[in-house]
């Protein structure tokens, strides 16, 4: 039987496996599904307390009760800032200066209200923050798909990704982040569409300028460690948040690079809160090209410099367990193992960044 | 803010290039645990569609970053049981499957047909137990915590499926031994 058990192991490994299919398949379903994610946490629901959310629940409670304030309300935009109750660190505070666009366009389609609340673009970051209030519940995934854009009556593709906050059954808020802005000009008119799971559509035309109190600073910043060939290439500082630009090469062991986090500290001593990047990897000659971007908590105005330390943020052990004969159990390498054998100890040299002189 | 984000850390804040790199990691494992279901292409493409879509669309609840793979195995075996009970219909052993199985040298040929179609023909429940402990090496802790179900009743489900292989084997390959995990 233990023959037969280990033939059923190497049956398995041996089913025939169509990479190319599971490859289409992860990038449609991720592209098709990341902006249906919830990614707020409860924390910050509790931390949105506010006059946005106080008018939120008293609007709410009126059109709750009134099949006729609710399509009044659904014509009223939003009071507040959707950046500002749900928004990360960088979007409160461009939001509390005041330097989003408050548009608070509002259609209606069939009793479902849509409204463009407050856009921010910076040349860096292109978020847009809406609401959608419905006659009746409609589940949060009923905007199944990213909401289509046209940028200056071109079509627009775009990777991103969205927070969906439920407010109660019939109201929610969205914020989409469009990464890879580079491709946008400084002034376009945006073109918006929502598309409903029942067929209902919501097209918004929007002019959009972009703020120009940005900075890049080239650091051209090299070093190499562990096997890590480690451009830090710029940094960017903006009202919204401040970005590192890198690139890294590696051997071919997994995309061991992806695990790249950076720890900044201002010259005070405080470190900058650190949310998601993306980055985008190629495998040539053996090689895998890695360039990403991770983004900060904007720097206060008075700070003069910043120190970087980029380090690897290993995945935790897993994998499964072999039993032998005797009864002894070994862990199985994985990649993920080899990820973090290769990874464990490579340590990255700080490096400081001048942002005035 | 968490500034120790991994990779999995990433994906849950939405980083959908964390949470695809992930699932490339995975993607062989969990196609050839739902082919050990669906016994087609077809339809281990589709429960791998559905796991993907359903871990998209979860991984902001994963509790703990270190049980990503646990927790992406329990969304494949429900995805897959519910797909079947869908379903329900007879499925052979695909060509491509025995084509490939009469690639391999040191089995003999009728000896891997012998138990992928007897495997095929057990119950779902003993179906994944086992899937786990001898394709996945999981151990009965590790099935009992990816299943949510008692390590009694895991032992006694590979211990019936055993039983059951053997019968349909016919004894064949019989091996008296017993090992404390079954």
């Amino acid at each position: 039987m233990r023959e037969k058990i280990h033939a059923y192991k190497e049956q398995v490994d041996r089913i025939p496996v169509p990479t190319e299919k599971l490859d289409a398949i992860i990038a449609q379903t991720v592209q098709q599904a990341t902006p249906k994610r919830k990614r707020l946490s409860k924390r910050k629901l509790v931390y949105s307390t506010g006059a946005a959310v106080v008018a939120l629940g008293v609007l709410f409670s009126s059109a709750a009760v009134s099949p006729a304030m609710a399509n009044l309300v659904s014509k009223v935009p939003l009071i507040g800032s959707i950046f500002a109750a749900y928004g990360d660190n960088g979007l409160k505070q461009v939001s509390e200066k005041g330097l989003t666009t408050v548009i608070g366009e509002s259609q209606d389609v069939g009793g479902h209200a849509i409204t463009v609340n407050e856009v921010y673009y910076d040349g860096t970051r292109f978020t847009i923050g809406y609401t959608l209030e419905t006659k009746q519940a409609v589940g949060e995934h009923y905007l199944g798909s990213s909401p289509e854009l046209t940028v200056n009556e071109k079509a627009f593709g775009y990777t991103g990704s969205s927070k969906h906050t439920q407010i109660t059954p019939t109201l929610a808020t969205g914020i989409v982040d469009i990464d890879a802005v580079n491709g946008l000009p400084e002034e376009f008119k945006l073109g918006l569409s929502f598309h409903g799971e029942d067929g209902k559509q919501w097209n918004f035309s929007l002019p959009i300028s972009s703020r120009t109190d940005t900075k890049r600073i080239a650091i051209n910043h090299q070093q190499k460690a562990g096997g890590i060939d480690l451009t830090v290439s710029d940094i960017t500082m903006a009202p919204a948040g401040l970005f590192v630009s890198f690139q890294a090469v590696t051997e071919e062991i997994g995309y061991l690079s992806s695990y790249l986090e950076f720890k900044v500290v201002d010259d005070k001593g405080n470190e900058l809160g650190a949310y998601s990047g993306g980055s985008q990897g190629k495998k040539l000659d053996g090689k895998e090209y890695l360039a990403g971007t991770r983004r900060f908590d904007p720097v206060t105005a008075d700070v003069k410099e910043i120190r970087i330390t980029p380090y690897l943020s290993l995945p935790s052990q897993s994998g499964g367990v072999k039993i032998d004969e005797n009864g002894k159990e070994t862990v199985i390498q994985s990649e993920i193992e080899t990820i973090n054998k290769h990874g464990k100890d490579i340590e990255f040299k700080t490096f400081t960044v001048t942002l005035k002189k | 803010m968490n500034k120790n984000l991994g990779l999995v850390a990433r994906a849950k804040a939405g980083d959908a290039d964390a949470f695809q790199m992930l699932i490339h990691q995975e993607k062989a494992n969990l196609y050839k645990m739902a082919f050990v279901y669906t016994r087609n292409e077809e339809d281990a493409l589709e429960v791998f569609q559905e796991t993907v879509y359903k871990a998209l669309l979860s991984i902001s609840t994963l509790k703990e970053e270190q049980y990503f793979t646990t927790w992406l195995t329990r969304i494949l075996i429900n995805s897959a049981l519910a797909y079947l009970a869908k379903k329900r219909k007879v499925i052979s052993l695909s060509k491509d499957m025995i084509e490939n199985v009469r690639d391999t040298g040191n089995v003999r040929l009728e000896e891997r047909i012998d138990l992928l179609e007897a495997m095929e023909e057990l119950e779902e429940k003993y179906v994944t137990v086992l899937m786990l402990r001898f394709y996945k090496d999981y151990s009965v802790k590790q099935i009992a915590e990816t299943l949510d179900c008692p390590e009694g009743t895991v032992k006694t489900n590979i211990h019936r499926g055993l039983t059951l292989l053997k019968k349909k084997l016919k004894g064949e390959y019989f091996d008296e031994r017993k090992n404390s995990c079954l």
